[in-house]
């Protein structure tokens, strides 16, 4: 079933931020196989070459690696990897931001925080 | 990469209007490519005079690297026509057997697995089939074929939305086996987005647009905000496309946006949000017909 | 099967809806006759009766002793041969296998050169069929419906009767690829002007050619070469080699012929 897929951003980051989010949710632990290119490419009806170059992103980075005529592995400590490069982007692309949204309307950086302990509060109870 | 097929200055009139107008593109072997443009375009002269259907006013056409000559049609090739010709009286199996002898890559296996896959009865008469099933029996051909070019013009005409994905599907699978070069012709951009790697976009008989999908989707913006903020922005940059309502305003923009570019334009309090392929294709023609 | 059997296949679905027809037409005149002869076969001494009895009456109520009438001695209806009547699949064939069977055979891949050439070799195949039908109907037709009914046959008309049952064959052979390349030329090409001014050329011809007292001498000596001819090597040679010329003009429409 193809799934739609954000206009702005190139596929292959996609495809690999999609395969980044099932090690963090724990869909693939360390040293599972994981899904095929081939399998990746029929599932989401995508171009082969996209979902390869998708996958080589990942390889590159050490998140996952490939066992020679057997297919795709999680590398030991991907998920460190991924949260670690997951943080950086946290702070640029979200907590930058709210600064940014909170300025704009006039709220300082103690409202901020208060909001954020409310609603973790909100969630324990 | 090898090439599979040059198109070089290509012509072809009908009396006073230019179908095709110097168009040049060139294929090269193992990728998926995407041919869009809407009806009337002149996409279908194209193939034909590429497939030797039609000879060219001027140009030259080379197929595996073999020059076209006049009458010629080449080998190596499967083209499937929008509107088939196929015998009203034979029946798809017959019709299926009929096309295998012209195609010696020809997986007879996958032709079978594929009638069952799009629900095909194979004693079914040619006359008796709805104009989707129609299309089916020659995406069958074409994919059974697996010939080194397979050329498919509007593939997924008259089908439901199950069909056209089990198509697209079903042809990726199998280009993931058999690699083969292969150019989808079509009006219907979003569909085949994310399965071609390269588009050409044609218009009046020349090729608007040469550019692998993934780059488009990187480059095109659509920007908006304040038409001062926007005005400052779109200086020096291609604007596909723009309106404004009063002193605010939205551009589709065309081009690369590193991520500086991009935080100091949101700074700006200008938001820059992507572009659904379908809509940036048509204002891309509705920009060619206006530089006309 | 192999690309001409693709072609063999193609062209019978074609042809297969024309092909009845033509056989349709022959067995209904083949019954149509059958009934009017039965019908002409009367009582000839009790219809001179009828008729001197009708005279008669007619002489009493006109006062005319003189009147009378003549009753032919046979009456007789004379039918086309059935066998020739399989030639309608001549022109048929020339006309729709050029016209229904190029785009079809272009769409499934086929190359010009290679449609063109089987085109001829079905068109050689349906000439010789066709005479051998007619050289074998033949003596039955002389022997035994000859006996019941008056029949028309191309063979004694054109004369190659004298030529032998081998002549027979072959001067037919010749003179059907003839009749089915010239359509075929006729037919191979409709989009191009050059059809067009052969057509009008074709059609001017007749009229001009038996109008014209010094041209009609010339026209008649071509038919009684091309089809009353009393050598068969002349007669066949003739036909043949205006069929080269008509082959090698549909050749150079086919390879112009876009789909």
């Amino acid at each position: 079933m193809p799934i739609p897929f954000d206009e702005n951003r190139p596929i292959f980051q996609q495809i690999a931020d999609r395969i980044e989010d099932d090690i963090l949710n724990d869909t693939y632990a360390e040293e599972d196989q994981i899904i095929s290119t081939t399998q990746f490419s029929r599932m989401f009806q995508i171009n082969p070459a996209t979902v390869v170059k998708g996958f080589g992103l990942l390889v590159n980075e050490g998140i996952i690696y490939k066992k020679r005529g057997l297919g795709m592995y999680v590398s030991a400590g991907a998920k460190e990897k991924i949260m670690g490069k997951r943080r950086e982007r946290f702070y640029s692309d979200l907590v930058v931001k709210l600064l940014e949204e909170a300025e704009k309307l006039g709220m300082s950086m103690e409202d901020v925080i208060d909001m954020i302990k409310r609603e973790k509060r909100g969630q324990r109870t | 990469m090898n090439s599979v097929l040059q198109v070089k200055h290509l012509s072809k009139s009908y009396g006073r209007t230019e179908a095709v107008d110097s168009l040049s593109l060139e294929l090269a072997e193992h990728t998926i490519y995407g041919l869009l443009g809407r009806n009337g375009a002149g996409k279908t002269t194209l193939l034909n005079v590429i497939t030797g259907g039609m000879f060219p006013d001027g140009g030259e056409v080379v197929v595996h690297g073999r020059p076209l000559r006049q009458g010629e049609v080449p080998t190596q090739v499967c083209y499937i026509r929008e509107k088939n010709f196929y015998p009203s009286g034979a029946r798809i199996r017959d019709v299926l057997q009929m096309a295998s002898v012209f195609h010696p890559d020809w997986d007879s296996e996958l032709a079978s697995t594929l009638l069952g896959t799009f629900k095909l009865n194979p004693s079914k008469k040619m006359r008796q089939l709805s104009r989707g099933m129609e299309s089916m029996v020659g995406n069958i051909i074409g994919l059974a074929s697996r010939a080194p070019l397979t050329i498919f013009d509007e593939p997924v005409l008259g089908l439901d939305v199950l069909m056209r994905e089990k198509f697209y599907r079903t042809l990726l699978e199998d280009y993931a086996e058999h690699p083969r070069t292969i150019l989808l012709s079509t009006h219907l951009i979003d569909e085949i987005a994310t399965v071609v790697e390269q588009v050409f976009i044609m218009e009046n008989g020349g090729i608007l647009m040469r550019e692998e999908v993934e780059h488009i989707r990187e480059r095109a913006h659509t920007v908006s905000g304040s038409t001062a903020a926007l005005d400052a922005f779109t200086a020096g940059r291609r604007v596909i496309h723009g309106e404004r309502y009063g002193n605010v305003g939205v551009a589709i923009v065309y081009g690369d946006l590193p991520d500086d570019k991009r935080r100091e334009a949101q700074s700006r309090g200008l938001t820059i949000e992507g572009v659904p392929l379908q809509k940036f294709f048509a204002y891309l023609i509705e920009e060619g017909q206006a530089d006309e | 099967m192999n690309k001409m059997g693709v072609q063999l296949r193609v062209s019978m679905l074609r042809m297969r809806l024309a092909i009845l027809l033509v056989i349709g037409a022959i067995v209904v005149s083949t019954i149509a006759n059958y009934t009017v002869n039965a019908a002409l076969q009367g009582d000839p001494q009790r219809d001179a009766q009828d008729v001197a009895a009708a005279v008669g009456e007619l002489r009493d109520l006109t006062g005319d002793d003189s009147l009378q009438i003549e009753v032919p001695s046979e009456m007789e209806n004379v039918n086309v041969s059935s066998a020739n009547m399989l030639l309608l699949l001549l022109p048929v064939l020339a006309i729709v296998l050029p016209l229904q069977t190029f785009r079809t055979m272009m769409n499934f891949g086929d190359s010009r050169r290679r449609y063109f050439v089987g085109l001829l070799l079905i068109y050689a195949g349906a000439a010789l069929v066709l005479a051998l039908c007619n050289s074998l109907w033949w003596p039955f037709e002389q022997n035994i419906i000859r006996e019941h009914s008056q029949t028309f046959n191309l063979i004694e008309i054109f004369g190659w009767d004298r030529l032998g049952t081998v002549g027979i064959f072959l001067y037919q052979a010749a003179f059907y690829f003839f009749v089915l390349t010239l359509f075929n030329l006729l037919f191979s090409r409709m989009k191009s002007p050059i059809t067009w001014i052969l057509w009008a050329v074709l059609i001017a011809a007749i009229p001009i050619g038996t109008s014209i007292a010094s041209l009609r001498v010339h026209v008649a000596d071509f038919f009684l070469a091309l089809l009353f001819n009393d050598s068969l090597i002349a007669g066949m040679g003739l036909n043949l080699i205006l069929s080269a010329v008509f082959i090698a003009g549909a050749w150079l429409f086919t390879r112009h012929r876009t789909f």
